[in-house]
């Protein structure tokens, strides 16, 4: 059923970015509807930075908008195509952020529950116990993720976050079905390792 | 089928894309062999962490930064649909013009791969006496030139045209 809702949502996709290159531009502006947070969600996770997700996320949609007639039905299915412009403009960003290295102050991630410390004074106390646990496995997730080659970054969050098939993956990143599957091996094996503590201690509860 | 193979389909059998034969297939491993049950759980719990990293609604936001954008971006293309010579390309024109250089390159390859074969063909048919004919009137004409170029070398030392100092 799953399969099926996706595969009907791909051909509506397909057919709304035909629509636009036509030059229907509501069809773009539904595109950007459903895809907005997914792209800006993908860039954040890779960057792992808000403004920067944002930048990203806006880019890859201007991108989108420019190239619009490049785009080629039969060779691969719009969200793959989407994301390989999200990708190369992400990749861009880390590129002319290690060139111009500056100092930035890391966002609140920890607090992402959306409570602040006073809030959590006031609510009950397990339930600050269990959002401080959550923003700390959080926290840990991330850098984990963080850590990880711009590849395999890339491949498990479009894995993960996106539930992308081999496939599709393999059309973002410009690899084969089983390139991607190691690749995949590799990175949940490291996320793995570095998460011991967390995955055992669920383990043990 | 060993534990490493088990391991590597464990991603596809917890999201549910194995078919009906592999599932059983990997069930039954799962029953006899504890590491790689312990292993299957872990990858579960690992998935269950990952999803537990979201973001908040606040972050996603951007429409305002695109509109300004995309204006631009329409006042541009606008600008640049006016001049005349862009109303002229569009994809079926290029294909047309990469298809016409495409048949330029393949002539211009026929005449000169043509010739090549027929400079062989006139030499493998024998005609090599012909061949040498040219060759002495290349060289004739290069004795010839050695002749001038002494002439002028008698006319340098002596004064005299060698007419004269035959005659003398």
């Amino acid at each position: 059923m799953l399969i099926m809702d996706k595969k009907v949502l791909i051909d509506e996709h397909v057919q709304l970015m035909l629509r636009f290159q036509a030059g229907d531009e509501s069809a773009f502006e539904t595109l950007v509807e459903f895809y907005k947070s997914r792209v800006v969600g993908v860039a954040y996770r890779f960057l792992q930075n808000p403004e920067e997700a944002r930048d990203a996320a806006q880019e890859a949609f201007l991108k989108m908008y420019c190239a619009r007639q490049k785009y080629e039905p039969g060779t691969s299915v719009f969200a793959s195509w989407l994301y390989t412009i999200v990708n190369r403009v992400c990749l861009n960003i880390l590129r002319h952020r290690r060139r111009h290295p500056v100092q930035r102050l890391e966002p609140e991630f920890g607090t992402e529950g959306g409570k602040s410390g006073q809030q959590l004074e006031d609510s009950r106390a397990e339930d600050a116990m269990l959002t401080l646990m959550q923003a700390e496995t959080q926290a840990a997730v991330r850098k984990v993720v963080a850590g990880l080659p711009e590849t395999e970054r890339m491949a498990v969050i479009l894995d993960q976050w996106e539930e992308m098939s081999l496939a599709e993956i393999g059309l973002v990143l410009d690899k084969s079905v089983s390139a991607v599957k190691s690749i995949l091996f590799r990175a949940r094996a490291k996320l793995k390792i570095k998460l011991a503590g967390y995955l055992d201690q669920e383990g043990e509860g | 089928m060993d534990c490493r193979d088990y391991r590597e389909k464990m991603p596809e059998y917890n999201k549910g894309l194995l078919n009906p034969e592999q599932i059983m297939r990997f069930e039954k491993h799962l029953g006899l062999c504890p590491m790689c049950r312990r292993e299957a759980a872990r990858e579960r719990r690992l998935s269950t962490l990952l999803e537990g990293w979201t973001i908040p609604e606040k972050e996603l936001g951007f429409d305002a930064q695109l509109a300004a954008g995309l204006a631009s971006i329409k006042e541009k293309e606008r600008k640049r649909g006016d001049r005349w010579w862009r109303k002229l390309i569009s994809p079926w024109t290029l294909r047309l013009a990469y298809s016409g250089l495409a048949a330029a390159v393949i002539i211009v390859g026929v005449i000169l791969a043509g010739r090549l074969r027929s400079d062989f063909l006139f030499f493998q048919a024998g005609n090599t006496d012909l061949i040498i004919t040219q060759e002495m009137e290349v060289l004739q004409e290069f004795d010839l030139l050695r002749d001038l170029e002494l002439f002028e070398y008698w006319e340098e030392i002596e004064g005299v045209e060698p007419a004269d100092k035959e005659n003398s």
